[in-house]
């Protein structure tokens, strides 16, 4: 049973193959992100899953959706989506264009949830330490989410440094409960 | 003595104090699916094979199938808490288990977490689950033997300090019951034992708990209990952390003694594993590398070098070896040796101890079958006594067992032949011994000489286990210089053998039986 991740995998690298030797990477991540909001919308994914309705007018109406924001090359991706009868997987192939951009450009996007407001200076110094550790431009984005009581916990990919007290909390439960 | 109260709450406070609060980064994924056991994550890009990974609800789970864009991992206890979205965290370590004295008498699970409600084990050491077994350097070839107190194995399939000893059978054959017998006979042979029980009723392990407890073997015994309501992946574990906790006593150069009752359930635990993790069936749908299973397992109960022991306890300890002996179970369906599971394990083993449903029932028992069972260490294993006067048993059992299909005709037959088959019932008598009543070597000796000497011949077959009993007491009471004698130094010479006549004579002139 093969996962969405698999399927997408290869129109996903090939879409990125594309981009880096057109040297396009910021135009087809937004193509691909317009067009899986398309494609999860539920008419639209109604429509394309009925028999009856014939290929080309899917793509038509993809294609008109999507406007001039379309780059080019997009419509040959969408013809071949709907060919293959893939055109779900559209969301997977944006995530992985963007991990694959993300990696090509040694950037990460890192998110830092903390229970009280980050300052300025306090985000430059996260930023600089994430680097240092990954290795990679980092973009923050912040969250508060009071549940957390104080300190923060910071999530870059599957990487997360818990200093937030209720994790301190909740490892002291466990460690008392052993 | 009891705690205050406040004592109480001055150790939680202190406990309070000494935890160490650290900021730890860890890796992190989500549940994907979750059925049977077996959990599919998203994410965990830093997971290793074999780690251990941590689910919420203080659940603990092995990671074994490193995919692309999945991992698939078993959990290691009850899984209804876990569900579908729940993240799941590395913990940086390879399975391991608690190691060490402290769980001699005790009942643990498969993961070293006690169970039999004595409170809590204090460990100082861990030991991972997994270990590479000793290379071809480090080993030293087995010469010393592990009394099992049962006559029929001492004396024709001796098991050595450091061997694997297969006792295979049929359900019901007393499998169990020969390696319990071995167990209660080191109790005060300083060889520390363990019982890893895989996939049984958790009754039959309370009772072979209350049993060893009653003969006193409680105390120098870890019982590694994975029950039948245990999950696939903890009766899967459960040796290889039995291993473990047995390895710590080989590496200090010490000896000791593992059981595996039984292996054919965790090849079947290890195929429905297997089978959920989607890995390719093979013969009898067990997965491709059931061989390597056992052979990985089998393979660290070995003996070590004393260089070895100096290595690896950085110098304490000069000049033992340390050896770890196994004991692997398997049941056999129908008597059918030739099965998948059982060649393996034959093949992997140092000989085996071959139990049959017809001798059992026949009132043979232990019921060994002394045709095809073998130990490949043989009299390199056995005491100078024991060799000396057991050769002679094996031959006489064979010879009986060729003329057996003549005892019929027992009054036609000429004197020599007549004389074989009386020789080898007589013998076949006495190797039947009682559950829970193992022999001291002294006691064996004398068994074995009087079976030679001929002693038995004019013993009425039926009543030779009578008269073994009645002797054993006797020169218990009347030869007990005698008895230490032999027990301490188990050397066998003219003399002594003179003393053993003396002795026998004497009780067949005054005993009754």
């Amino acid at each position: 049973m093969a996962e969405k991740i698999t399927i997408a995998r290869p129109y996903a690298k090939a879409v990125f193959d594309l981009a880096t030797d057109e040297g396009k990477l910021g135009e087809w991540s937004e193509t691909l992100q317009l067009l899986s909001a398309i494609a999860n919308d539920a008419d639209f994914s109604a429509l394309a899953a009925n028999p009856s309705v014939a290929d080309d007018k899917i793509v038509e109406l993809m294609t008109s959706t999507a406007g001039d924001k379309l780059v080019a090359g997009g419509e040959g991706l969408v013809k071949l989506l709907i060919a293959n009868k893939r055109i779900a997987v559209l969301p997977e192939i944006a995530e992985m264009f963007d991990e694959l951009r993300a990696e090509a450009e040694k950037t990460i996007e890192a998110e830092v949830v903390s229970a009280f407001e980050v300052g300025e200076a306090e985000q430059t110094k996260i930023k600089a330490a994430l680097k240092n550790r990954l290795g990679r431009e980092v973009t923050l984005t912040c969250k508060i989410d009071e549940s957390l009581l104080g300190g923060a916990i910071v999530r870059a990919g599957d990487l997360v440094i818990d200093g937030s007290v209720v994790g301190q909390l909740n490892g002291l439960a466990s460690a008392m409960s052993r | 003595m009891q705690l205050t109260p406040s004592e109480i709450s001055e150790q939680i406070k202190n406990r309070i104090k000494n935890f160490e609060v650290s900021t730890n980064a860890s890796n992190e994924g989500t549940v994907v699916s979750i059925a049977d056991g077996v959990a599919t994550i998203h994410g965990l890009s830093d997971v290793m094979s074999g780690e251990m990974i941590e689910f919420p609800g203080n659940i603990y789970g092995m990671a074994l199938n490193l995919e692309r864009d999945s991992v698939g991992a078993v959990i290691l206890g009850s899984f209804e808490s876990v569900s579908e979205g729940d993240t799941v965290k590395c913990t940086g370590r390879i399975l391991e288990v608690p190691t060490g004295e402290a769980l001699l008498g005790r009942v643990v699970d498969a993961l070293g977490n006690p169970i039999d409600g004595k409170g809590p084990i204090e460990t100082s050491t861990s030991s991972p689950v997994e270990k590479i077994a000793p290379g071809v350097i480090a080993r030293q070839s087995v010469d010393e033997p592990v009394q099992t107190g049962l006559k029929a194995i001492d004396a024709m399939v001796p098991v050595g300090r450091g061997q694997r000893e297969l006792i295979i059978g049929d359900r019901q054959t007393g499998k169990t019951a020969v390696a319990i017998d071995a167990i209660i006979n080191q109790r005060n042979s300083g060889i520390k034992c363990v019982y890893v029980a895989i996939g049984q009723k958790a009754s039959s392990i309370a009772s072979v708990v209350r049993k060893l407890e009653e003969h006193g073997a409680l105390s120098n015994t870890i019982i590694v209990a994975a029950t039948a309501s245990d999950s696939a992946a903890m009766q899967f574990i459960a040796p290889y952390a039995g291993c473990t906790m047995g390895e710590y006593f080989r590496d200090k150069g010490e000896d000791a003694l593992i059981v595996y009752d039984d292996l054919t359930k965790q090849a079947w635990a290890y195929r429905q594993v297997s089978l959920l993790l989607r890995r390719p069936p093979g013969r009898e749908a067990y997965p491709g590398d059931v061989f390597y299973l056992h052979s990985r397992l089998l393979e660290r109960a070995s003996r070590i070098n004393a260089d070895e022991v100096e290595k690896l306890t950085d110098g304490r300890v000069k000049g033992q070896t340390g050896s770890l002996t196994a004991l692997p179970i398997i049941e056999t369906q129908g008597g059918d040796v030739s099965a998948f599971v059982p060649t393996n394990v034959i093949s992997i083993t140092d000989g085996q101890i071959f139990l049959e449903t017809d001798l059992f029932n026949s009132g043979i028992r232990p019921a060994i079958n002394a045709g095809l069972s073998v130990s490949r260490v043989g009299g390199a294993a056995q005491t100078k006594i024991i060799k000396k006067l057991g050769g002679g048993v094996r031959l006489d059992l064979a010879q009986y067992r060729e003329l057996a299909a003549f005892a019929q005709f027992a009054s036609d037959l000429d004197d020599t032949t007549r004389a074989q088959i009386e020789r080898g019932r007589r013998v076949t008598e006495l190797m039947k011994q009682k559950q829970y009543a193992p022999l001291s070597t002294a006691e064996m000796a004398f068994s074995l000489f009087a079976a030679n000497e001929g002693f038995l011949d004019d013993v009425d077959a039926v009543k030779v286990v009578d008269f073994e009993e009645a002797m054993h007491a006797y020169i218990k009471s009347n030869a007990s210089e005698l008895v230490a004698e032999i027990n301490d130094t188990a050397n066998f010479n003219d003399e002594i053998a003179g003393k053993m006549k003396d002795a026998l004579t004497q009780f067949k002139a005054n005993g009754t039986w």
